[in-house]
C-alpha cells in the first residue's frame, strides 16, 4: 500500500494519485482532484537514503558481476584456443579439421562437437548479457581480452628480453616461438568466427529474453494490483 | 481525561479519512482508516491515533529519526575502516615486492656466505645447522645459521672478497617488476575510484605514503638476531635491502600514477560498457565528481 499523503487544503488522500515531476525543478508535483491544489510529495528521508544505498549496492554488485562474466568468458576462449590446438593438430603441428570428428573416440569426438558449440555459446550469451550494446561490442570485448590472454606469455617474454637487454643480464623466459604464435592466431581466428555466428541464435533469443522480461513485470504489476485492490 | 487532551478542531471539516498507510509517530499504529480534520489554531490537517492518542501533524512526513544520523556515521565509520584495510594491504604488496627483490638478488652472496662459514666451521670442528641434511651441502648453503658475531667478524672480508655487492647482483630477478606494475597498476585505479572526496593529485597521497611507509620500516633495525639466529640468505638480504627495496619502490611509481591518473576513466568506461543508461544513475558521482555530464543514451 502506497504512503498517505493528506492535501493539505482539503485533507482528500492523495497516496493513489501519481506523481509527476514539474518541468521546472523536477519536484514530484500532485493536483489534488477536491481543490486543485498542486502539492509535492515528500518522502521521508529515512526511507530515501536506505533506497538509494540498496540501488548503489545493487549497482555495483551488477557492475561487478558482469565484469567477471566478460574475464571468465575471455577466460574460456583462451582455454578453448589451446584445446583446439591439441584436438586439431597432430604431433607435427600439422592441422586436420577433420580428423576428431571420425576418430571414433567418444571423448574426441565429444569435443570436435563441443568446442564450436562452446563457442558459439560464448558469443550468443555474451550477447543476450550486453542488450544494451551494440551487437558487435561484446564480442569485441570478450575477444580483446582472449587475444591479450593468448599472447601474454609472448609479450611478457619479449617484454623482459628488452630489460634484460636495457640491463645487460641475461633472459631466463621461455618465449612460444613465432609458428606457435601462428598456430595459436589461426585457432584465436576460428574460435572469433564461431562466436560471432553465436550473434545469430541472439538475435532470435533476444525477443525470448525480452519477452520473459515483460512477462515477469507484468507479473509483479498484477500481484501489486490485486494486493491494492484487497487492501482497499 | 481524553476528553481534556482533544484537540479543538472545526466543525463540519470532519470529512476525509486516511486511506493509505501512516505510522503513528507516538506508538507506530497503522493511522490508516482515521478521520482527518483541521485543528483551530493553525488550520493544519491533523490525525488522532486511537491506541495512544497522539496526534499527527499530516501536511509533513514524522520527525526525522535519530538512527539515520546514526547509521550514517556508522556506515561512515565502516568504510574509513576499509579504506585503511586497503592501506594496510597496499604497504603488504609493497612490502612483499620489496623484500622478494631483495632476497633474490642476494641470493648468490647468501651462497657464498654459507660456503664461507660452512667451511670455516668444518675447519674448526664446530657442528653447523645443515650438518645432518644431506650429502651434498652446496645446495644448502643460503641456510646455514650464521651467528652474529661470526658475522660481525668476517662479514665486510668476504663482501670485499666476492668483489662488493653489485658484482654478486642477480640483475634476472627484475622480472618481478612486470607483475608488480600490474598489481600496483590495480591499486592505482583503486584508490582513483574509492577516494572521491580527493582531487587525483590528493588521491596520489595514500598510495605514496604506504610506499613511503614501506621504505621508512626498511630502514628501521629490527632486532631479530635478538631472538633467532639469522640465516645467511637473511643476512646477505639485510646488506641488499638498504639498496634493492628504494630500487624496487621507484620502480613501481610510474605504474602507480598511471593508474591514479586514469582510474576514474576506467571505471567510467567499465560502467558505460556494463550498464543500461537506466541503471547507470546511481553511479552518476563518478561523472559529476569530475565536473562531467552522465552521458546521455
Amino acid at each position: 500500500m502506497p504512503r498517505s499523503h493528506i492535501c493539505p487544503s482539503c485533507l482528500t488522500e492523495l497516496a493513489r494519485i501519481r506523481a509527476i515531476p514539474d518541468e521546472h525543478y523536477g519536484l514530484p508535483i500532485v493536483v489534488c482532484p477536491g481543490c486543485q491544489l498542486a502539492c509535492v510529495r515528500t518522502k521521508h528521508p529515512d526511507q530515501q537514503f536506505w533506497r538509494v544505498f540498496r540501488r548503489t549496492w545493487v549497482t555495483i554488485r551488477l557492475v561487478i558481476a558482469k565484469v567477471i562474466l566478460v574475464i571468465l568468458m575471455s577466460l574460456l576462449m583462451w582455454g578453448l584456443v589451446y584445446w583446439s590446438a591439441d584436438l586439431y593438430t597432430d604431433y607435427r603441428g600439422n592441422f586436420h579439421f577433420i580428423d576428431p570428428f571420425v576418430s571414433g573416440h567418444f571423448e574426441t569426438t565429444l569435443g570436435a562437437w563441443g568446442l564450436p558449440l562452446a563457442a558459439i555459446a560464448i558469443g550468443c550469451s555474451i550477447r543476450l548479457v550486453f542488450l544494451h550494446l551494440r551487437a558487435w561490442v561484446p564480442i569485441l570485448m570478450v575477444l580483446v581480452l582472449t587475444a591479450f590472454f593468448t599472447t601474454l606469455d609472448f609479450t611478457v617474454g619479449h617484454l623482459f628480453n628488452a630489460i634484460a637487454q636495457i640491463g645487460s643480464f641475461r633472459s631466463q623466459i621461455d618465449i612460444p616461438s613465432a609458428s606457435e604464435m601462428i598456430l595459436r592466431g589461426q585457432f584465436f581466428a576460428m574460435l572469433a568466427g564461431l562466436a560471432i555466428i553465436g550473434l545469430v541464435p541472439a538475435v532470435l533469443l533476444r525477443r525470448s529474453v525480452e519477452r520473459s522480461g515483460a512477462k515477469r513485470f507484468r507479473k509483479i504489476r498484477k500481484k501489486l494490483r490485486k494486493r491494492r485492490s484487497h487492501d482497499d | 481525561m481524553m476528553a481534556e487532551n482533544e484537540t479543538p478542531v472545526k466543525d463540519g471539516m470532519m470529512s476525509e479519512h486516511i486511506r493509505a498507510d501512516r505510522a503513528c509517530i507516538g506508538c507506530g499504529f497503522n493511522l490508516y482508516g482515521q478521520s482527518v480534520t483541521k485543528e483551530e489554531h493553525y488550520g493544519l490537517a491533523i490525525a488522532r491515533c486511537p491506541e495512544c492518542g497522539e496526534v499527527a501533524a499530516l501536511q509533513t512526513y514524522p520527525t526525522m529519526s535519530h538512527w539515520v544520523n546514526r547509521f550514517r556515521a556508522l556506515l561512515a565509520g565502516f568504510w574509513v575502516i576499509v579504506l585503511l584495510i586497503a592501506f594496510v594491504i597496499q604497504v603488504l604488496i609493497v612490502a612483499a615486492f620489496a623484500d622478494s627483490v631483495s632476497r633474490d638478488v642476494s641470493d648468490p652472496l647468501a651462497k657464498k656466505i654459507g660456503e664461507v662459514y660452512y667451511n670455516w666451521a668444518e675447519e674448526n670442528g664446530t657442528t653447523t645447522s645443515i650438518a645432518g641434511w644431506a650429502t651434498t651441502p652446496e645446495a644448502y648453503y643460503q641456510w646455514v645459521q650464521i651467528p652474529s658475531d661470526w658475522a660481525d667478524e668476517h662479514l665486510d672480508a668476504i663482501v670485499a672478497d666476492y668483489g662488493g655487492l653489485w658484482s654478486t647482483f642477480d640483475r634476472s630477478n627484475m622480472i618481478y617488476v612486470i607483475p608488480a606494475w600490474m598489481v600496483v597498476f590495480l591499486a592505482g585505479v583503486f584508490w582513483s575510484i574509492v577516494l572521491l572526496g580527493a582531487t587525483r593529485k590528493r588521491a596520489t597521497i595514500v598510495p605514496l605514503a604506504a610506499s613511503a611507509l614501506v621504505l621508512v620500516l626498511t630502514y628501521i633495525e629490527f632486532p631479530s638476531s635478538m631472538f633467532i639466529v639469522p640465516q645467511a640468505s637473511d643476512v646477505a638480504k639485510e646488506l641488499y635491502a638498504h639498496i634493492m627495496a628504494p630500487i624496487a619502490i621507484i620502480v613501481q611509481l610510474p605504474a602507480l600514477f598511471i593508474g591514479v591518473f586514469f582510474g576514474r576513466k576506467i571505471a567510467r568506461w567499465i560502467i558505460l560498457l556494463t550498464l543500461p543508461p537506466r541503471s547507470r544513475v546511481s553511479l552518476s558521482i563518478l561523472w559529476t565528481r569530475d565536473g562531467l555530464d552522465l552521458p546521455r543514451p
